[in-house]
Formats: structure tokens, sequence, C-alpha cells
């Protein structure tokens, strides 16, 4: 596989006080490429995926996105008048990285067409009308042109979380990131998430997806990180699933499946 | 003997104007403090909420003394001891409306990060994760939600404010208390007077709270 490199992580420390969440983590998320990263609960997985977008700012290394580095060594742009020589804008890497969070986290003073047009319109400054056709076809993608004029509060968990990759897809991304997407979700309602995620992977998008469902995890996923105590246990192929080397995957795999 | 006591209204009708000019002020005034407070009150917040203990210090110290200082002490002390202090002269609107929005900025700044604070941390990861910058991500996000929360005790602070204004009286500011007196001492019918303001400013107050409920309902959803 040659295929060109979408996000690279190296050496990528993170603490929370003294708490060393990542202990120099390295990644490469190819295009086209589904990584699913799994692992106990506090092993620095989500927070990983929060560092790839900079909701969180690790203390050391590189995160490089299309070849760019955006991590603490390189210099940002922090306000708008700031010129963009030089500078990693960490809206720019934003605005082109979908992220999908575990409690949806829509807005819910908007109905789900503002939600979903928001974005559109603030970031790329598309009008409303045109905002609109994009965003219809984009909840048509995700089964869901009929709730436009709703309220997310109207919506079941799994609709919402439908929606708020909606929301996200329609910034045309070059990678989307999925945080635990169906832990928060009744056990009924996670399928229809899972099958808007598949369509997504097959439809070539490229994805990290931390997650707990290990079928998804199999049949979807190319690249597969385990991760405990903050470090990567662990990566390769499906067959890390089947035949993991490492005796903390053995156990984790053990137990969960 | 119980003393037969007749109200005179008729007084009061033939000072209407006095009174409405009073009116006027009342309003004016409260209406200029609000605003100003309202302002002022967003920006101690955000100080409050800064990541900069600094700023996060002097927020909050303005917080504690602003909120402390009686308002009649700090009109007096506004009105008569700056020009002697620092020689800054106001005139008495000017100072009256600053004290009363300088002390409500302090009562506000709370009421707001009470009800930023009340919404959950995820909706502004969402907003910036979607490429919003933090001002848009505060103000098409945070801002409206938190609003919904801050309209009810906020309507209590301009219900205050409103009566608060009767004191702006004591530097010769003609808001309605100050008319209502000058009423008195040509009429000798107090009783007469004070009644009438009273209800003016239930009325107001009636109004007001209408119109937050107003407010209110169109942010229901």
């Amino acid at each position: 596989m040659a295929e060109k490199e979408i996000l690279r992580v190296e050496n990528l420390n993170k603490y929370f006080g003294d708490h060393h969440v990542l202990k120099n983590i390295n990644l490469r998320v190819r295009q086209g490429e589904h990584v699913v990263i799994f692992g106990p609960s506090g092993s620095g997985k989500s927070t990983l995926l929060r560092c790839m977008n900079l909701l969180e700012e690790p203390q050391s290394g590189s995160l490089f996105f299309l070849g760019k580095d955006y991590g603490p060594k390189a210099p940002k742009k922090t306000w708008p008048w700031q010129s963009n020589d030089g500078l990693a804008d960490p809206r720019y890497l934003r605005t082109h990285i979908g992220m999908v969070f575990q409690q949806f986290n829509l807005f819910p003073h908007l109905t789900v067409l503002d939600n979903v047009t928001l974005a559109l319109r603030r970031t790329k400054k598309i009008p409303r009308p045109e905002a609109n056709e994009k965003a219809m076809k984009q909840l048509k993608s995700v089964g869901l042109e009929h709730k436009a004029q709703a309220y997310p509060s109207q919506l079941s968990g799994g609709q919402q979380q439908r929606v708020a990759i909606a929301r996200a897809l329609v910034m045309e991304p070059r990678l989307m990131l999925f945080d635990e997407p169906t832990s928060a979700l009744d056990p009924e309602l996670v399928g229809e998430v899972l099958a808007v995620m598949k369509d997504l992977a097959l439809g070539g998008m490229t994805m990290v997806v931390v997650t707990h469902e290990m079928g998804f995890a199999r049949e979807v996923g190319d690249h597969l990180v385990f991760m405990d105590d903050g470090n990567i246990v662990e990566e390769g192929g499906p067959e890390v699933l089947v035949n993991p080397t490492n005796d903390r995957t053995k156990m984790f795999i053990k137990a969960i499946l | 003997m119980k003393r037969e006591f007749q109200f005179r209204w008729d007084f009061v009708y033939d000072r209407w104007e006095l009174l409405a000019k009073g009116l006027g002020m009342t309003l004016y005034v409260s209406f200029l403090g609000m605003i100003l407070a309202l302002a002022l009150g967003l920006l101690i917040a955000n100080l409050r909420m800064s990541k900069f203990a600094l700023l996060r210090w002097l927020a909050q110290a303005y917080i504690n003394i602003f909120r402390a200082i009686p308002l009649f002490v700090f009109i007096i002390w506004m009105y008569y001891g700056l020009p002697i202090v620092l020689g800054i002269d106001f005139d008495p609107i000017t100072a009256g409306v600053l004290c009363l929005a300088l002390q409500y900025a302090g009562w506000l700044a709370e009421i707001y990060r009470s009800g930023i604070g009340a919404i959950g941390k995820g909706q502004r990861e969402a907003a910036l994760s979607l490429g919003l910058t933090r001002f848009q991500s505060f103000w098409d996000v945070i801002f409206p939600q938190a609003f919904r929360i801050m309209l009810p005790p906020m309507g209590n602070q301009f219900v205050g404010m409103l009566k608060d204004s009767s004191l702006v009286g004591i530097i010769g500011v003609f808001e309605l208390v100050r008319q209502a007196q000058l009423a008195v001492s040509q009429t000798f019918r107090p009783f007469e007077f004070y009644t009438a303001i009273a209800i003016i400013y239930i009325i107001l107050t009636q109004l007001l709270s209408q119109g937050v409920s107003v407010l209110e309902r169109r942010q229901q959803v």
C-alpha cells in the first residue's frame, strides 16, 4: 500500500497534570485507511483521537496533517488577524477533519438542518440556500431528510448520532474521527449508526474509530491499534484480533469476546 | 376617634406631567444602565473564565468590591468624591448611570458565568471541531443556549435596577421618586403621590416580567 499519508503522529506525549496519558505515540493514517483503536478505558485512546484535531494539546511530539506539522513545536495561528505565512492554523485542520462524539453534541437550540448548515455558513461562508441544499443531500445519505425541521431533542439517540455524522460529513472532510460513537446508545440503536459508518467506509472515507464494537472492527478495520496505559501495545491488520501476539492484547480480546 | 382621611387624587392628576417626566427619566436611566451593565458584565464574566490567573483574579476582585458597596454610598462617592480626589466631574445623570451599570455588571457577570458554565463543554468542542472560531463558537452555539438559562435572573436584575434607579435622585436626577418628592413639597400630599408612583413601579415591573416571559416562550423549543 503506497497510498498517500493523511495524518502522522510522531513521538506524541500528553500529560494531564502528573498523569502521563500518552507515552511517545507513533501512528500513521493513510488515505482510505480505516484505523480502529481499541483497548481498556483509561488507556488513552480517546485522548489520542482528541489530540488529532487539537481538542487536546499534546505537550511534545508532532502531528502532521497533509504534510504540515500542527504539533506543539509548530508556530500556531492564534488570532484571526495573523497572516497564514508558515503558521499552522488549527482551524484549517479542524475544517478538514470531521469529528463524531460519544455524546453526539448536537446543538440543541438549532434544528437538524441548521445543525448541519452552521459550519458551512460560518466557516465556508456558503449562503443559506446553497448550504441547505448540501445539508439535505447529506441528511438523505444518513436517511434523515424527513427530520430536517426537527430539533435534536425530538430524535432518538441513533438518529442524533446520524445527524452528527451528517454535520461532520457536509464539510467534506479528508478524515473522520469517531470517538466511541455508539457507546452512549441503546443496544437496539447501535446498528443504524454502524450501518452508516460502514457505508462511509465502503465509500472510501479515511477514518479513525475508537470503539468497543469488535464486530465492526473486524469487518471494517484494516489497521487495528491496541492501546493500554498510554502505549500502543500492538498494531496491524485484522489478524491482530485473531492472533494477537502481545499478552495484554490477548487478555483484552479474550475478555471482551 | 378616628380621623377621616380624604384621598385627594386631583393633586396627582394636576401634576401628572411631573410624574410623566420622572417616569421618562427613570426609564432612561435604567435602560441605559442595564445596557451598559449587560455589556460590561459579559466582559467581566469572560475575564472571570479566562485561562490567565491574573485576569480571573481581577474579575473576581471587581465582582467582590462593586457588589459590596451600597449603591447610596457609591453614588455619593462617584458624584461628590471623584471630582475632589481625581478631578473627574460627571453630570448627575452620567454619574448615576455609571454607578448603576458598574454595580449591576458585577451581579450580571455572575449570572453570565453560571449560565455559560451550565452549557456542557461538548458544545464548544463540537463547534470548534467544525472549524468555527472561538468567537463564533461563543455567539452561535454557547450564548444562545446560555441566554435561555440567564433570562429569568436577568429579568430580576432589571426589576432591581428599575427600583434602584430611584437612588440617583439624591444627586439631583429628577426621576420618578425625586419628582414625587418635589410634588409633595408643593402640595403636602405625600400619601397620594407616593402611592401613585408605587403603582407606576408595580405596572413597570409587571410589564417587564411579561416581556421576559414572552421572550422565554419564544426561546423554548
